[in-house]
C-alpha cells in the first residue's frame, strides 16, 4: 500500500487560494525556481483533528501544482471548521492545522511530490501573510527512524563502528600522539589533542585567556613589515606553549602565509596569473586551470595555498589601500579593486580602479615612497628596487577590463596586453637569503609593481619596464 | 571593555556565573574542503575561527578533539542508504559517469551542493564532529560542546540541501541561523522526541519553509516551532523574542540536552543573509541557553562573510567557556582577514528593521501560545541564573515569580524524569557505559553524577 502524505493545510479557506506562483526560494544561492513536481492524480481531504468524522464539505480548497512546466489545479473540497473548532480556536488562539491526505494513483519511490504547494490565505498580521505555504513532508523517507527506549531493534553504536573508514580522498592521518593526559576511551569521541583543563569550573582567572593585542613599539606601527613580524611572535609563542605535536595537532603547520614555502617563486606568480586571468565574471573557473597549471598539487594544496597567502595578501592590500571596499569573499577578483568612482584612471579601463584612485597611489611620483615608507627601511626613490633590500612589498592589484582579460594588472604580474605592448613577468628583486626560513612572514615573490603600466613608467621613468623585465632575477 | 547597548557583556567571572567544561571538535584539514568558484560556503572560515580561537589562548579553558570522521553506517542512522552510498562514492572526475549522473538529480546535487574534491571526507568530518561532541555530552564528560563544522541543517533524509550534504544534528534543537532550518525540523516533525525551534527570515527566501503555522504532525504536534522575521532585525528585537520564547521552552520541555545551531548569517553584513545582528547579539542566544546549566551541544553552519564568521565563533567559544576577550585581535595568521579595523565585533550596519514592535508581539504571543499547549513535564518548575545583562521586562517578571533558583541537575533533581530521560543517550552509546565517568569536578557534579549512575544503572536495558 502507497503511503499516504499529508500535507498540512492551514485553515479558514472559505475562497479559493489565489492563483499565484509556485513558492520560490528553492535555490538557497541562486534564488531561482526549480520545481519538478509529480502529477498527483488523486486527493483526499482528512481533517487531521479528527479523522473518524466525514469531512463538510462546504469549503473549497484548490491545489495547484506544476508538473515540468505545466501548471495543474485540483479543486476539492475541504471540510470548514465546526462552530466548536472555530470557538476553540479563537480562544486559543491559533489555528489546528487540516492535513491534506495523498493517495496518489501513481506513487512510486519518487521523491517530489513534497513539491506541491497548497495556497494558503493567512490572517494574522504582515509578517504572517505569505500566502505561498510551503509544507513539510511526512513519511518514512524523510522523518528520522527514531528507535523505541531501549528497543532491542535500536541500533547498536558498536555495530556502527566502521573502523577506519578508508574512502577518503584527503586522508585525515589518524595516527596521532596523544599526549599523557589525554583519554581515549571510545574513538567516536574523537582524539584528544589537548586534555581537559584540571578545574576549569575554578578558574577565574582570566588572565590566561581571552587577550588581544596591545600596543607595539614599532616605528612603523601597523605596517605590513610590523603586522608580519608580530605574527611570527605570536606564532613563535605558541609553538613553545603548545608544543610541536599539538601545534601540528591543531592546524597551525599549514596556517598563513608559511604555506608560501612550500611553493617556489615561479609557481606563486604563476598562481596568481592564472586566478586573475580568469574571473568568474567572464565564466571561467581558474581552479580548472590551476590544476591543470600545476599537475603534482594536490587540490588541497591549491586550496591551502589560495586561502592562505593570496587571499590574505590581498585583503593586506585593500586594507591600507581600500578600505572601504574590503571584500575576503569575492572571488570576482575585480572586487578588490572596484571603486564607487567610475572616472577612469587610465586609457582602457571600464571599471574604476581603486588603488589607481586612492590617494598617494596615483600621479604622484612620490606614492610609491609614501606607499613603502609603512614597510620599507631603505627606500630611496631614485632607484625603483633598492626599497625591496627587506622584502617590504606591498601588493597593488588593478583590474581594468573585468571583460577583457588581457588588459589587466595583477598581483605578482603583468598580463600582456592584447595591444602588444611587452610587458613582462616581474619578479621580486629580493634576495632569498634575507627570508627567515620558517618565519610567517610574505611570500619570496613579492613583487612590488603599481596599478597601471603606465603609472610604472610614470613614476620609475621611461625604460623601467623593460630594466625590471630585463633583471636578472626574471621568470624564466 | 565594550559596553553593548544590552547593558554589559561581562561574562561569567563573576560570582554568579557558573563555569562550565567544554569541550570543542576541529579537524585541521577543514580548511582545504572547497565547494568551488564563486560558492559562498567556505570550509576555511572554520579554520579562521579556531585560529583566532587559539590566538585567543582559549584553547586554555576547554578540551579539544580531533573528531573520528563518522563512517557511512553512522551517517546512516538518518540519511538513506542510497544517497550515502552516492555520497561516498561519488566524485568531481566520476560525477558524470552513467552510474553517478542521473543520481545528481534525485539526490539534488551539482549546483547549490556540487560535488566536490573530498565532498565525503568533508561529510565525514563535520557529522563525526558532532557525533562526538553527543558522545561526550552523553558521557558527561563536558557541559558544553563545540562543532563549529557542524550545524548543516538543511540536508535530508536522502538529498543534500542549502550546500548541506549530511545532517549531524539530533535533540531540543534551537536555530538562529538566517534560514530555516528544514532538514531538522523535517526529520522529527512527526516525533515528540526532539523539539525545533527555528529563527529566520521567512518569505521569498531559501529554503521556504519555516511558516508559524508549521508546528509538527502527528506525535510531533506543537514540538516544532517557528519564527518567521523579516529583513533587517537588530539586537533588541531578536533578544525580545529568543529569550522569552526559549524560556517557555525549557520549562515545558525539559530536555534533556540541547543543540544550538549557530549559523552566523544572521549576522549584520552577510553576503547571503539579512538580518543586522552585531557578534554580541547573536552571541546571546548561546549566553541565554547556556545559563540553564543543561547539556548544550554548540555547533556552526551558515555564515557567507568569512570574517565575521570567524568572529562570531571565536566569541561564541569565549562565552561557552566563561572568558570576554580584548576587542582588538590578537595577532594570528589571518590577521589581514580582518582588517582595517582588526577588531573582534563587528557592529551593526544601518539598516532599516523591516520588523515591527506589532508584529513580532503577535508572534511572541502565538508561539508562547502554542508552548502552553504542551503538556508540562512533571517535575518542578524550571530555573535559570539570573543572567548578567539587562532582559526584557517581562521576562525579568516572570523570574521573579519563580522559586528560588535550582542548578537542572542538581541535589534537587527528580530521579524519576531523570530515569525517563536518560535512556535518550543510551542510543548514542550501547557499548553500555552507563555513567562512566565518576571522577569528582565538584561537589555539585559529583552529586549530579551519582543520580546519573543510579539512573542509568536502573534504566539501562542491554541491548
Amino acid at each position: 500500500m502507497p503511503p499516504n502524505f499529508f500535507l498540512k493545510l492551514n485553515m479558514v479557506q472559505k475562497r479559493p487560494f489565489n492563483d499565484e506562483e509556485s513558492y520560490e526560494g528553492s535555490s538557497k544561492h541562486h534564488r531561482q525556481l526549480d520545481y519538478t513536481n509529480q502529477l498527483v492524480s488523486f486527493l483526499q481531504f482528512v481533517h487531521a483533528e479528527d479523522k473518524a468524522q466525514p469531512p463538510n464539505t462546504s469549503g473549497e480548497v484548490v491545489v495547484s501544482f506544476k508538473e515540468g512546466d505545466e501548471k495543474h489545479e485540483i479543486t476539492s473540497e475541504l471540510p470548514l471548521p465546526t462552530e466548536k473548532d472555530r470557538a476553540n480556536e479563537e480562544e486559543k488562539g491559533a489555528e489546528a492545522p487540516f492535513y491534506l491526505l495523498l493517495s496518489p494513483e501513481r506513487y512510486n519511490a519518487d521523491r517530489h511530490i513534497r513539491r506541491i504547494v497548497v495556497h494558503s490565505e493567512e490572517t494574522h498580521g504582515s509578517l504572517l501573510e505569505s500566502p505561498p505555504h510551503k509544507l513539510v513532508p511526512i513519511g518514512p523517507d524523510y522523518q528520522a527512524d527514531i528507535p523505541e527506549w531501549g528497543a532491542p531493534g535500536a541500533k547498536n553504536a558498536s555495530e556502527s563502528s566502521d573502523g577506519f573508514e578508508p574512502v577518503t580522498l584527503f586522508p585525515l592521518g589518524l595516527e596521532s600522539h596523544l599526549s599523557e593526559n589525554c583519554d581515549v576511551q571510545n574513538k567516536l569521541g574523537g582524539i584528544c589533542v589537548i586534555a581537559m583543563p584540571e578545574s576549569p569550573l575554578f578558574a577565574n582567572n582570566d588572565d590566561e585567556a581571552g587577550h588581544g593585542r596591545t600596543d607595539c613599539n614599532c616605528e612603523d606601527s601597523d605596517s605590513v613589515r610590523c603586522v608580519r613580524k608580530h605574527i611570527k611572535e605570536a606564532r613563535e609563542n605558541l609553538w613553545t606553549a603548545l608544543g610541536q605535536e599539538r601545534f601540528s595537532e591543531l592546524g597551525f603547520s599549514d596556517m598563513g602565509e608559511v604555506v608560501a614555502e612550500k611553493w617556489s617563486q615561479e609557481e606563486e606568480l604563476l598562481f596568481r596569473e592564472v586566478v586573475f586571468s580568469n574571473p568568474v565574471s567572464s565564466g571561467n573557473n581558474f581552479w580548472d586551470h590551476l590544476s591543470t597549471v600545476f599537475p603534482s598539487r594536490t587540490k588541497r594544496d591549491i586550496v591551502s595555498y589560495y586561502f592562505n597567502v593570496l587571499v590574505l595578501q590581498t585583503r593586506s592590500v585593500q586594507n591600507r589601500y581600500d578600505p572601504m571596499n574590503i571584500d575576503s569573499d569575492d572571488e570576482e577578483w575585480r572586487g578588490i579593486v572596484e571603486s564607487e568612482d567610475d572616472e577612469g584612471g587610465s586609457d582602457d579601463e571600464e571599471e574604476g580602479d581603486s588603488v589607481v584612485e586612492s590617494p598617494g597611489c596615483y600621479g604622484d611620483p612620490y606614492a610609491r615612497n609614501e606607499i613603502l615608507d609603512n614597510g620599507s627601511r631603505e627606500y630611496d626613490g631614485s632607484v625603483p628596487f633598492e626599497g625591496f633590500s627587506d622584502c617590504e612589498h606591498v601588493k597593488l592589484s588593478c583590474d581594468e577590463d573585468p571583460i577583457d582579460s588581457s588588459s589587466r594588472c595583477h598581483l605578482g604580474s603583468f598580463v600582456g596586453r592584447s595591444g602588444g605592448d611587452s610587458h613582462e613577468y616581474v619578479l621580486e628583486h629580493c634576495e632569498t637569503k634575507l627570508w627567515d626560513v620558517g618565519c610567517s612572514t610574505w611570500p619570496k615573490t613579492e613583487v612590488e609593481f603599481l596599478p597601471t603600466c603606465s603609472m610604472i613608467e610614470e613614476v620609475f621613468g621611461l625604460g623601467s619596464l623593460e630594466y625590471m623585465a630585463g633583471d636578472g632575477k626574471g621568470l624564466s | 571593555m565594550d559596553d553593548s547597548a544590552l547593558g554589559g557583556a561581562s561574562l561569567p567571572s563573576g560570582p554568579d556565573a557558573k563555569k562550565r567544561r567544554v569541550t570543542y571538535f576541529y579537524e585541521p584539514s577543514i580548511g582545504d574542503y572547497y565547494y568551488g568558484q564563486g560558492h559562498p560556503m567556505k570550509p576555511h572560515r572554520i579554520r579562521m575561527s579556531h585560529n583566532l580561537i587559539i590566538h585567543y589562548s582559549l584553547h586554555r579553558r576547554m578540551e579539544i578533539n580531533r573528531p573520528f570522521p563518522a563512517g557511512p553506517h553512522d551517517i546512516r542512522r538518518f540519511h538513506s542508504d542510497d544517497y550515502v552510498d552516492f555520497l561516498s562514492s561519488v566524485t568531481p572526475e566520476t560525477v558524470h559517469d552513467h552510474t553517478h549522473a542521473r543520481n545528481l538529480k534525485r539526490f539534488n546535487v551539482g549546483e547549490d551542493c556540487p560535488v566536490f574534491d573530498g565532498l565525503f571526507s568533508f561529510c565525514q568530518a563535520s557529522t563525526g564532529g558532532s557525533i562526538g561532541a553527543a558522545v561526550k555530552l552523553n558521557r558527561q564528560d563536558a557541559d558544553i560542546a563545540l562543532n563549529w563544522a557542524g550545524g548543516l541543517h538543511h540536508a535530508k533524509k536522502s538529498e543534500a540541501s542549502g550546500f548541506c550534504y549530511v545532517n549531524d544534528i539530533r535533540v531540543l534543537y534551537v536555530d538562529i541561523d538566517v534560514h530555516h532550518g528544514d532538514g531538522v525540523e523535517e526529520a522529527f516533525f512527526t516525533t515528540d522526541r526532539v523539539m525545533t525551534v527555528s529563527f529566520h527570515k521567512f518569505g521569498d527566501f531559501f529554503p521556504g519553509t519555516g511558516h508559524i503555522k508549521d508546528i509538527g504532525a502527528g506525535r510531533g504536534k506543537y514540538y516544532a516551532l517557528n519564527v518567521p522575521l523579516n529583513d533587517g532585525i537588530d539586537d533588541a528585537s531578536f533578544r525580545g523574542l529568543f529569550r522569552p520564547i526559549l524560556q517557555k521552552v525549557m520549562e515545558v520541555y525539559q530536555p534533556d540536552a540541547v543543540v544550538l545551531q549557530c549559523g552566523a548569517d544572521s549576522l549584520a553584513g552577510d553576503r547571503l543573509g539579512c538580518f543586522n545582528l552585531s557578534v554580541k547579539g547573536h552571541a546571546d542566544c548561546l549566553r541565554f541557553l547556556r545559563s540553564f546549566n543543561v547539556p548544550l551541544m554548540v555547533l556552526g553552519g551558515g555564515g557567507y562573510t568569512i570574517r565575521n564568521v570567524a568572529r562570531c565563533w571565536c566569541y561564541e567559544t569565549a562565552v561557552a567557556v566563561g572568558v570576554e576577550p580584548d576587542n582588538k585581535l590578537p595577532y594570528n595568521e589571518y590577521y589581514e582577514y580582518f582588517g582595517p579595523d582588526y577588531t573582534l565585533h563587528v557592529e551593526p550596519m544601518p539598516m532599516e528593521n523591516l520588523n515591527s514592535a506589532k508584529d513580532l508581539e503577535k508572534i511572541r504571543n502565538m508561539l508562547l501560545e502554542q508552548l502552553s499547549r504542551l503538556p508540562n513535564a512533571p517535575s518542578v518548575q524550571f530555573q535559570t541564573t539570573p543572567p548578567i545583562t539587562q532582559v526584557p521586562e517581562e521576562a525579568e517578571e516572570a523570574m521573579d515569580r519563580r522559586p528560588k533558583q535550582r542548578i537542572w541537575n542538581g541535589e534537587e533533581y527528580e530521579s524519576d524524569a531523570d530515569e525517563d530521560e536518560k535512556p535518550r543517550f543510551q542510543s548514542l552509546n550501547s557499548d553500555s557505559r552507563p555513567g562512566v565517568k565518576t571522577e569528582m569536578r565538584d561537589a555539585a557534579d559529583g552529586v549530579k553524577k551519582e543520580i546519573k549512575d543510579e539512573a542509568m544503572t536502573d534504566a539501562h536495558t542491554p541491548s
